[in-house]
């Protein structure tokens, strides 16, 4: 166990290292640069422009930077925001809290749906119920999350007017303790919903599935034979087989919730990654994009990491096999 | 009925007085939109938009502007300029920073050389015309240029990167990376940071010794940023906001908001022109007579109406119509290249450019900017119009840094589209469009048509130069003149530059562009 930790984690160096540097060149191949942001639309004099230039350490080569980029972070050093004038990982922490504010109770949510649908539905299979459902993760998994986020603003917030439109708590008034809480929890609502709906359709629509593959399986038939309940074999027996792939699902979008909340975060105005990561693009601001790459590929190691060890708890014949396949 | 029949007699007396402005109410939080956060809150090093916007509610500066660009007193109370335009005598208020030290001489000259000439990109130009500065007393400021500079007064406003700042704060050390440029002003004006939430929002609350007595009214400004239009405008909508500066609202929603009662929607800022500039470069298009009947090929009504929402207006000169001294009302594109398809092939069949067995005559790569919402339909238009006489565009839209550098520093282009801001003075926005010394690879948003003419150069610069409004625009009247001919670039539309705002914000837009923070109050 502990020798399949360290040798995953052993490979994930290697994989960053490269999604590092790959990405690192891509960034600076596209056109545009940080100076153009810096100086805005106007014909600042070259001299200015090269001053810039030279303040960021952005007339050396390429490969300079990448040198450098790399052993500063070595030294654990991030860099810092050209756009945002402070260190890279201070504004990453910072905005990463609001995001995993936004995804976690999200998926958490999106999950616990997913599966208490899929398990109600999979054994009436073709029943009006499941198609219902079927057609429902069909519409929830197509809908265009910004423009159903959207819609959900125009109708709560505009016409209804019982919910924020947008932000992360009141700008009006400023509240503390428990009414800040609950404020943050009002604002978190409609965003929230808009990406439960999305989750709780791939993870239904997948665990369905799998629901249904494991109630034809032979254990199943043997269970039955054996009297047990319905709901025993449902939950002990069907449960546990099916969660495999549904362990999957939510491991590998976990890894990437962290700027996965882009589009809805745009719509509400959220404060957290996917804006930053958005206005970073625009600004072309290197360091900030190289640390939110840095991040995302941690968070996707670790996810798949937490996987595997899920997939243990849940099949013992992971467990027997000691990880080898793994 | 009776207060009816009241109010209809006292309209008819002619009594305006009983709604004579209501007096200003103190208190309340108004919230302003913008669609990025500051870079930096130092208003002098930076020209983006979040950061002037921001950075000039916390700084005051010498003069600021009144409604059409009148220059009005800010922390100079008054002012002589000597006869030959070379010196300038400011007497300032008693002001003070926000840690309490006084506003002093030496921090206006501290600020005029040490920061924004340096490091302020709109006021290099007029902080090269300085000679020196000399602080005869706390109060008193004299000001020297090596020679006359036009639109002097108008560069010592706070939108042109001339904010006052401590010179004890900023003396040590590297002004960009002087935390009171990154993080913790130290401001004169009437606002002062209190909280800054990155990616959310600013929160500014009211300076208790600020220098004009009784003001400002507000409490608090809380500067919200959202990234997204849609947003912005949903956020409006429904009354969470109650501001949006002009740069950050979309012209598509003018009609949403311009009927309803619930806001107030205002053109407002220094005008800003829809230009399509020739690459004169390249071939036919080096040809004045090729490009007078492009102009002639477009419908620009119909563009008005259609593709900027039949706001702003279609554009008569080089020099736009609302800087109104220096419009020369003699050109007029309108009377001069009214549209008409007809006579736009005639004259490219005389410049000897005949269409080809597939009827096209000659093909222009039209390069422009998708992420400006108008910019797509603005270029198809274009490709429509062009059409009818034979000529090709095949449109290069791209993404903005995509763009620049084609534009810019490859001069890989046939023509694009691009706005200019005019910055209220033909010296500070226009010149730099058609003058040689603008061709400059380095630099963006100057002139990247090529156009090159002695003439035009000592026109631009006599204009300049000059020490009164009145021979200034004697030299602009015949610049225009000169252009109408050799149109290197078709200034084709006046963009409106719309602020919206809540109804419930009252005394705005005394300011030309940017609001006078101070002076708004707010209906509970």
């Amino acid at each position: 166990m502990r020798r399949f930790l360290v040798a995953r984690l052993g490979w994930a160096i290697p994989v960053i290292l490269a999604i590092l540097i790959v990405n690192f060149l891509i960034i600076h191949i596209v056109p545009g640069n940080p100076i153009q942001a810096l100086i805005g639309d106007f014909p600042a004099p070259p001299g200015y422009a090269d001053q810039v230039r030279h303040e960021f350490g952005l007339d050396r080569p390429v490969l300079t930077q990448l040198g450098l980029y790399l052993l500063n972070l070595a030294k654990g050093q991030l860099g810092f925001s050209f756009a945002n004038r402070q260190p890279v990982l201070g504004l990453i922490i910072e905005r990463a809290q609001f995001t995993l504010l936004l995804m976690l109770p999200a998926l958490a949510a999106a999950a616990l749906l997913g599966i208490v649908m899929a398990l109600a539905a999979a054994p009436r299979a073709g029943s009006l119920y499941d198609s219902g459902l079927t057609a429902l993760s069909l519409v929830g998994f197509s809908l265009p999350i910004f423009w159903l986020g959207q819609l959900l603003v125009i109708v709560f917030a505009i016409k209804l007017r019982l919910l924020p439109a947008q932000g992360m708590f009141s700008l009006r008034t400023r509240l503390t303790g428990w009414a800040y809480i609950l404020d943050v929890g009002w604002h978190l609502i409609l965003p929230m919903f808009a990406v439960t709906i999305y989750y709780v359709a791939i993870v239904a629509r997948v665990a369905r599935a799998s629901v249904l593959d494991a109630l034809s399986q032979d254990f199943v038939l043997t269970a039955k034979a054996k009297g047990l309940s319905r709901r025993h074999v449902l939950w002990r027996h069907v449960l546990p087989n099916a969660l495999i792939p549904v362990v999957t699902v939510i491991g590998y979008n976990f890894g990437y919730s962290l700027t996965g909340a882009i589009l809805v975060e745009t719509v509400f105005a959220w404060p957290g990654l996917g804006n930053l990561f958005i206005t970073s693009i625009g600004n072309r601001d290197y360091p900030v994009l190289q640390g939110i790459f840095l991040l995302t590929a941690i968070a996707v190691v670790i996810a798949n990491v937490a996987t595997d060890l899920i997939y243990a708890a849940l099949d013992p014949r992971v467990r027997a096999a000691g990880f080898r396949h793994a | 009925m009776l207060a009816f029949a009241a109010l209809a007699a006292l309209v008819m007396l002619g009594l305006p007085c009983a709604f004579a402005e209501e007096a200003p109410r103190p208190g309340g939080t108004a919230i302003a939109v913008l669609g990025a956060d500051p870079a930096v809150l130092n208003p002098d090093v930076s020209v983006g938009v979040p950061d002037i916007f921001t950075g000039c509610i916390l700084y005051d500066a010498l003069v600021r502007f009144g409604k059409d660009f009148k220059i009005e007193p800010g922390l100079a109370k008054s002012w002589e300029i000597a006869p030959d335009g070379l010196t300038y005598t400011f007497h300032l208020e008693k002001a003070s920073f926000s840690d309490g030290k006084p506003v002093t001489s030496e921090d206006v000259k501290f600020t005029l050389l040490e920061v924004s000439s340096k490091y302020g990109a709109k006021f290099n130009t007029p902080g090269k015309a300085i000679k020196d500065i000399e602080t005869p007393d706390p109060q008193t400021v004299i000001i020297h240029l090596s020679k006359p500079f036009g639109p002097f007064l108008f560069s010592l406003a706070c939108e042109q990167n001339a904010a006052i700042l401590p010179a004890h704060v900023f003396r040590d050390g590297d002004v960009l990376k002087n935390p009171a440029t990154t993080t913790t002003p130290v401001g004169n004006g009437p606002f002062l940071l209190s909280e800054w939430v990155r990616g959310d929002h600013l929160t500014l609350v009211r300076n208790p010794n600020y220098w004009r007595a009784g003001k400002p009214y507000l409490d608090s400004i809380v500067i919200k940023i959202t990234p997204d239009s849609s947003a912005r405008i949903l956020a409006l909508q429904a009354g969470e906001i109650d501001f949006i500066d002009e740069y950050y609202f979309p012209l598509s929603s003018y009609k949403m908001f311009s009927g309803d009662p619930r806001f107030e929607v205002r053109d407002v800022s220094y005008p800003s022109d829809d230009l399509l500039i020739f690459n004169t470069r390249n071939a036919p298009l080096d040809k004045p007579q090729i490009r007078q009947a492009l102009l002639t090929a477009l419908d620009r009504d119909y563009i008005h109406k259609n593709v900027f929402y039949d706001t702003g207006s279609i554009a008569r000169s080089s020099v736009d119509t609302r800087i109104p001294w220096a419009y020369n009302p003699a050109v007029d594109y309108e009377k001069m290249y009214a549209y008409d398809p007809a006579k736009a092939a005639k004259l490219l069949d005389e410049a000897g450019v005949k269409p080809g067995a597939d009827g096209v005559r000659f093909s222009v790569r039209l390069s422009f900017d998708t992420g400006r919402p108008e910019y797509t339909s603005f270029a198809q238009a274009i490709q429509r119009y062009w059409q009818a006489i034979g000529v090709k565009a095949v449109l290069e839209g791209a993404e903005r840094p995509v763009v620049l550098k084609r534009v810019y520093a490859d001069y890989d282009f046939d023509a694009t589209l691009q706005n200019y801001t005019t910055s209220g003075d033909p010296a500070l926005g226009i010149s730099r469009i058609y003058t040689t010394e603008s061709i400059n690879k380095a630099a963006t948003f100057n002139n990247a048509s090529g156009y090159s003419n002695p003439e035009v150069d000592e026109l631009f610069a006599k204009g300049r130069d000059a020490a009164s409004q009145e021979q200034r625009a004697k030299d602009y009247f015949r610049v225009q003149e000169i252009l109408a001919h050799d149109l290197p670039t078709l200034t084709i539309h006046q963009q409106a530059e719309i602020d919206v705002a809540s109804a419930k914000l009252k005394s705005l837009w005394h300011g030309a562009n940017y609001m006078w923070w101070d002076d708004i109050w707010m209906e509970p």
